[in-house]
């Protein structure tokens, strides 16, 4: 009988960081997302799932459902509500960042060999603490998940997925929107965006966004924020030496090396790093510029594009005995 | 060609010093830092800090040197931040060229880069830089053994014990990196081991005289890092990884690691008797075994012939 998964020992680098990192990012969510606040945690969650939340919090329902299902499961076992509540974020992190790991692997692994791949890897995993500034942000990682199941489908060409993912994503953060931007930054790059299944794809896609954005609103009921464009802007602009050091830590050192990447980059490549600037225009109008976990889907083009700065240098040139191997084997073209 | 690494460990810098920052230096912190740093750089405050006198000091003498003309808080902030920098530097740097002795640039590059992955773990009370600069020391002294120049140890480790005691287990190190050796002790070897101790010994008594060590209460210690077995485990979870880890690279380790990580069982019975373990600051120090010996495992079969003449 043959085995539903083929574990390939040639690959065995690539497991092993993969569960570290996803060890040591539970850890730090948990320690610093999770843990500090329980009872407040365990209060907005009710608030959001009885439709007393302020907006946009309201409408973000993924995180505090997936939660509250989890909950109940393990409630079987346990009386302790904070207990209860603790152990389900955590297991819901676990598979969160375990599956983050994976699919941004198989993505990396698509361009580059095993060992540049592992290090675009723990790239991402270093950029998350930075990422951390409230304690209920994991739908934040969410939204990184489904960036990656977008991206993944798009290059393996299973993009009539995507109207699911938009739909799978908007209940968790508008945002999930410009993966269409890079998916037509794909199109262009492959000349398909005037094909009809193309067009077909966008227009579903934007279609079903749409319509989970109209009925989280129909209800939970169309409220008003008072997170407006105006009071977003006021708010960056209190904070903006706080946003020039951290942008210059954790965001510059990436932009400057995927800019001097952009030639050796492929088209896609570039396309979308111009396509994160007006990603960061919305950033600027539509939330805080310092809660930088709202921008880690940017990583996903940045990591990959400064990594192509030592693909082709002898530093990293040679192929790994495990790419060699699977070279061989006819795996890898 | 050599460009690429130094690109990397600027990058894994900045954001390691930033995170400091972000995590630790906060206004509440700082006004802390401000109000401890004197008496501690003077060895005057039995604080929890207890004689980790070096790292306030620095800091203090990077204030007078930058003399910066804001108010204290912001003094405070931008010489904690310049030592930081300056340190996560040299740390990553010199922990680049240690794993060099051992594996490939691409290999070491990716210890390198899970060495930065832990010390976002790692980060713990008010003066978080003095764990950073113990694992510098600690570094330093592993690159003083690998190059032949142990005679400086007993020197480093006079300067380290103002910062954090621990590092007079480096001679526990040594005595593995001799013993991983095979040869017989020379009487240079032996006068560096004598002189070592002599220095962690003589310094404490020296620290016990002027400040007063503060009494070692080891069921207390025991029973507190026994309150919440739930909570130790899961802050102990990226370890305890890594141990098992660097267990099943344990075959295809050099000698020295294979000595030193049995050094690091003692280490952690040590800090869970006489420390707080939950400060995963303190230990930072055993990573230097067991990322090595991880990498040994995760990438064995590919490992360079670089280090092969390296115990």
């Amino acid at each position: 009988m043959k085995p539903l998964i083929r574990f390939n020992p040639h690959l065995k680098p690539a497991y092993i960081v993969i569960l570290l990192l996803t060890i040591i990012s539970v850890q730090t969510i948990s320690f610093n997302v999770i843990f500090p606040n329980v009872p407040l945690r365990m209060k907005l969650q009710t608030d959001i799932l009885s439709g007393n939340m302020e907006p946009p919090y309201q409408y973000r329902i993924l995180k505090p459902y997936a939660g509250f299902v989890i909950e109940k499961i393990i409630s079987v076992f346990s009386d302790d509500s904070a207990l209860n509540h603790v152990i389900s974020y955590q297991l819901i992190m676990i598979v969160v960042f375990l599956s983050i790991y994976i699919l941004f692997y198989l993505f990396l692994k698509l361009f580059f060999n095993n060992t540049i791949s592992i290090i675009g890897l723990i790239s991402l995993s270093i950029i998350i603490p930075l990422g951390i500034t409230s304690i209920w942000e994991e739908g934040d990682y969410y939204n990184l998940l489904f960036f990656l199941i977008g991206l993944n489908l798009i290059f393996l060409s299973k993009d009539y997925f995507l109207p699911l993912i938009m739909l799978a994503g908007v209940i968790n953060r508008d945002q999930i929107i410009f993966l269409l931007v890079f998916y037509i930054c794909y199109l262009i790059s492959i000349n398909r965006l005037w094909d009809k299944k193309s067009i077909l794809i966008i227009i579903a896609s934007i279609a079903l966004w749409g319509a989970g954005y109209y009925v989280m609103r129909m209800i939970f009921g169309f409220k008003e924020t008072k997170y407006t464009i105006q009071w977003n802007m006021a708010a960056n602009k209190q904070m903006l030496s706080q946003i020039i050091f951290l942008w210059s830590s954790m965001i510059l050192p990436f932009a400057i090396l995927s800019i001097v990447a952009f030639r050796k980059s492929p088209k896609f490549f570039r396309l979308a790093l111009i396509s994160l600037i007006p990603y960061v225009a919305i950033f600027y109008f539509f939330g805080f510029l310092t809660q930088l976990a709202k921008f880690l889907p940017a990583f996903l083009i940045m990591i990959p594009m400064c990594l192509q700065l030592v693909k082709n240098k002898g530093y990293f040139s040679s192929l790994d005995e495990a790419d060699q191997t699977m070279l061989k084997a006819g795996e890898l073209t | 060609m050599m460009k690429t690494p130094y690109v990397i460990i600027l990058v894994l810098t900045l954001l390691s010093f930033k995170l400091v920052d972000y995590t630790t230096l906060d206004k509440n912190n700082i006004n802390f830092r401000n109000s401890r740093q004197i008496p501690l750089a003077k060895g005057y405050d039995g604080y929890s800090l207890e004689y980790g006198m070096l790292t306030p000091a620095i800091i203090y003498a990077v204030q007078k040197v930058l003399n910066v003309p804001f108010n204290i808080y912001k003094s405070q902030l931008i010489a904690s931040n310049a030592v930081n920098f300056l340190l996560f530097l040299l740390i990553y740097f010199s922990f680049f060229r240690y794993l060099k002795y051992y594996f490939r640039d691409s290999v070491s590059m990716v210890g390198l880069m899970l060495l930065a992955s832990v010390v976002t773990l790692s980060i713990n009370g008010s003066y978080p830089e003095s764990d950073f600069l113990n694992l510098l020391f600690f570094l330093a002294g592993f690159h003083l053994m690998l190059k032949g120049r142990d005679i400086f140890l007993p020197g480093l480790i006079l300067i380290g014990m103002f910062n954090e005691m621990q590092i007079s287990f480096l001679v526990v190190f040594y005595i593995c990196f001799l013993a991983a050796r095979g040869k017989r002790l020379s009487i240079r070897n032996i006068l560096i081991l004598l002189l070592s101790s002599l220095v962690c010994v003589t310094t404490y008594m020296a620290i016990d005289s002027n400040i007063g060590i503060y009494d070692i209460n080891t069921d207390l210690n025991i029973s507190n890092n026994l309150k919440n077995p739930g909570l130790l485990l899961q802050m102990w979870s990226v370890s305890i990884a890594l141990i098992v880890v660097s267990i099943f690279g344990f075959r295809s380790s050099q000698k020295f690691f294979r000595y030193a990580l049995a050094a690091v069982f003692i280490f952690i019975v040590l800090i869970f008797i006489l420390g707080n373990f939950y400060d995963s600051g303190k230990f930072l120090p055993a990573y230097l075994i067991l990322l090595p010996m991880s990498l040994n495992f995760i990438f064995g079969d590919i490992r360079s012939d670089a280090g092969q003449h390296i115990i």
